[in-house]
């Protein structure tokens, strides 16, 4: 169950210099009971109970995505995929299910957000970062291997070796790195609106009430309310009660 | 050069001469069998988290009530109870005595076919097996298409009955394992004793109840001890067939665990669920050696 937060962070409440959807850096709260949230959890209750997307049963198949990526896609089957820039390293040579023309055959359309507010589209970014112990024996060293590592020559290299998407804005521009694969311009423009998620410990639990709270309206075993006060409950416990509501 | 006979050595002496070689095997064991259960108990009561929190503290009791508590976790214990005795108690279990007791009277070729392909089904990795199962049943799956050929109506078993769809899973895996120790325990049967028994005129039935059952008495305990422990500890089949899903419909306690430890990051919490985890295998071990305890 994947795609929640691409509607909650287009949402009023996120777009309209709310802040985050899910957490409230002044008051260093989690947000429960918001009006978001709730038409997140609807518009997916929507798309399974008008049947708009596939059926439950199988959006719920835990190999969904395997089935999407190698076989519907590339077969023409279904019409729109709400997924990322890692989709298409799928698809290389080699891959075992190699589609070597899926550019001229899918179209690439950012995420809107809720009523086309601007700033008009949502992305959610993920990633990694490197870091240095604080017990390190050779800090020093470490930081000149980092830095030798993302100099603007290395930094395009592994860019384009593992279909990334580039932080540095001089590999962004660069035309080598641009070009490397269809779409990387398109999902690299996409960095200037992309939200990220709130990296706190609790994180992972409130992403697991989330995945809940979606599961139970898919199969329609809560309703959208209860849903959401299931969803606040969770969120209680997971972050010890700093939670607020909006 | 003859020996003389010494005074024997100090009787305490002679019990530590004589520990002295089995002390690395019990100094191993303390240290890797001993040392993780100690380990898993004590971190069952703080709430040590994988998420890189600054310190964890003792909470007591908390982890057991918050299981209790928790619609999730009992939702597991009842699934898992389901999943044990659905596919361990009746199935693995009967089917495995069915199964020796009807290869006994096999020809061979029928006996070495059914045999290999029932043991093959055992000794396949555990996650190719949940894959060939969630071929089977899924909505394009064997299953179905048989079905479908029968002009019966299909569904997608894994969406509709999936505690039933994994419990099936582990019949056709485990299976094997309770016909070898039946077909081991029917060979020890003496033929006098069934031979006496046909000549009295008990008829087939009878002679099931009354004499291969109670000489194979002990075979089914340790039997069924067994493949409870088995299938209480089954992840991998579950997790490649359903991820414990639709909506946690068959997510038994192993899954639950591992949801809450590792997806979650409460390793506190979810090491407590396995402490429960183990209580629920010794109720099921106390059942079966009562049984066993009882004399014809």
């Amino acid at each position: 169950m994947q795609g929640f937060e691409m509607l909650l962070y287009g949402t009023d409440g996120a777009t309209d210099n709310g802040g985050d959807p899910l957490y409230d850096e002044k008051s260093r709260k989690w947000k429960a009971g918001t009006k978001g949230f709730k038409d997140a959890l609807a518009f997916v209750e929507t798309v399974y109970r008008e049947k708009l997307g596939p059926e439950v049963s199988d959006a719920l198949d835990p190999n969904i995505a395997t089935r999407v990526r190698g076989e519907l896609l590339p077969e023409g089957r279904l019409g729109i995929n709400l997924d990322g820039s890692w989709l298409p390293q799928d698809w290389l040579p080699g891959s075992g299910h190699a589609w070597p023309d899926w550019s001229e055959r899918l179209g690439l359309a950012a995420m809107p957000t809720q009523h086309g507010q601007g700033p008009g589209k949502v992305s959610m970014s993920g990633g990694w970062t490197w870091a240095i112990p604080a017990k390190a024996a050779n800090p020093d060293l470490a930081f000149a291997f980092i830095e030798t590592m993302q100099s603007k020559a290395n930094a395009r290299k592994w860019y384009i070796a593992n279909s990334g998407i580039a932080v540095r804005e001089d590999v962004a521009e660069d035309p080598a790195y641009a070009k490397a694969q269809p779409g990387i311009a398109f999902f690299t423009d996409l960095v200037a609106h992309t939200h990220y998620r709130p990296a706190y410990p609790a994180y992972p639990k409130v992403s697991t009430a989330i995945q809940e709270a979606m599961e139970s309206v898919t199969t329609g075993d809560a309703s959208v309310a209860e849903a959401a006060e299931n969803y606040d409950e969770e969120l209680a416990a997971a972050t010890d009660d700093q939670v607020t509501r909006g | 050069m003859t020996r003389r006979p010494g005074r024997p050595p100090h009787p305490a002496l002679r019990s530590l001469i004589r520990a002295l070689p089995v002390t690395p095997a019990t100094v191993l064991l303390v240290l890797f069998l001993a040392g993780p259960i100690a380990y898993c108990v004590s971190i069952a009561f703080t709430d040590l988290q994988l998420t890189g929190q600054a310190e964890d503290s003792f909470v007591g009791l908390e982890n057991f009530r918050t299981a209790f508590g928790d619609e999730a976790f009992r939702n597991a214990v009842w699934l898992t109870l389901v999943f044990t005795v659905v596919s361990a108690l009746l199935g693995q279990n009967t089917l495995g005595l069915a199964l020796a007791a009807l290869m006994r009277r096999a020809s061979k070729p029928v006996r070495t076919l059914v045999g290999g392909v029932v043991v093959t089904a055992w000794v396949l990795p555990e996650v190719v097996a949940g894959f060939l199962l969630y071929a089977f049943f899924r909505r394009e799956g064997t299953l179905n298409a048989v079905l479908d050929w029968l002009g019966l109506p299909t569904q997608n078993w894994l969406y509709t009955l999936p505690i039933l769809a994994v419990s099936f899973a582990n019949v056709w895996r485990g299976t094997a394992f309770s016909m070898l120790v039946y077909s081991a325990a029917l060979d020890e049967i003496p033929k006098e004793i069934t031979e006496a028994a046909e000549v009295d005129g008990a008829s087939g039935p009878r002679r099931l109840w009354h004499i291969t059952l109670p000489m194979i008495r002990r075979s089914i305990g340790t039997n069924l001890m067994l493949i409870t422990l088995q299938t209480l500890s089954v992840f991998g089949l579950i997790w490649v067939m359903t991820r414990g899903g639709p909506g946690g419909r068959s997510q038994t306690l192993p899954l639950f665990m591992y949801e809450e430890a590792f997806q979650k990051s409460m390793i506190g919490y979810g090491t407590a669920v396995a402490l429960l985890l183990l209580v629920v295998g010794s109720l099921f071990s106390v059942v079966y050696l009562r049984l066993l305890r009882t004399e014809v």
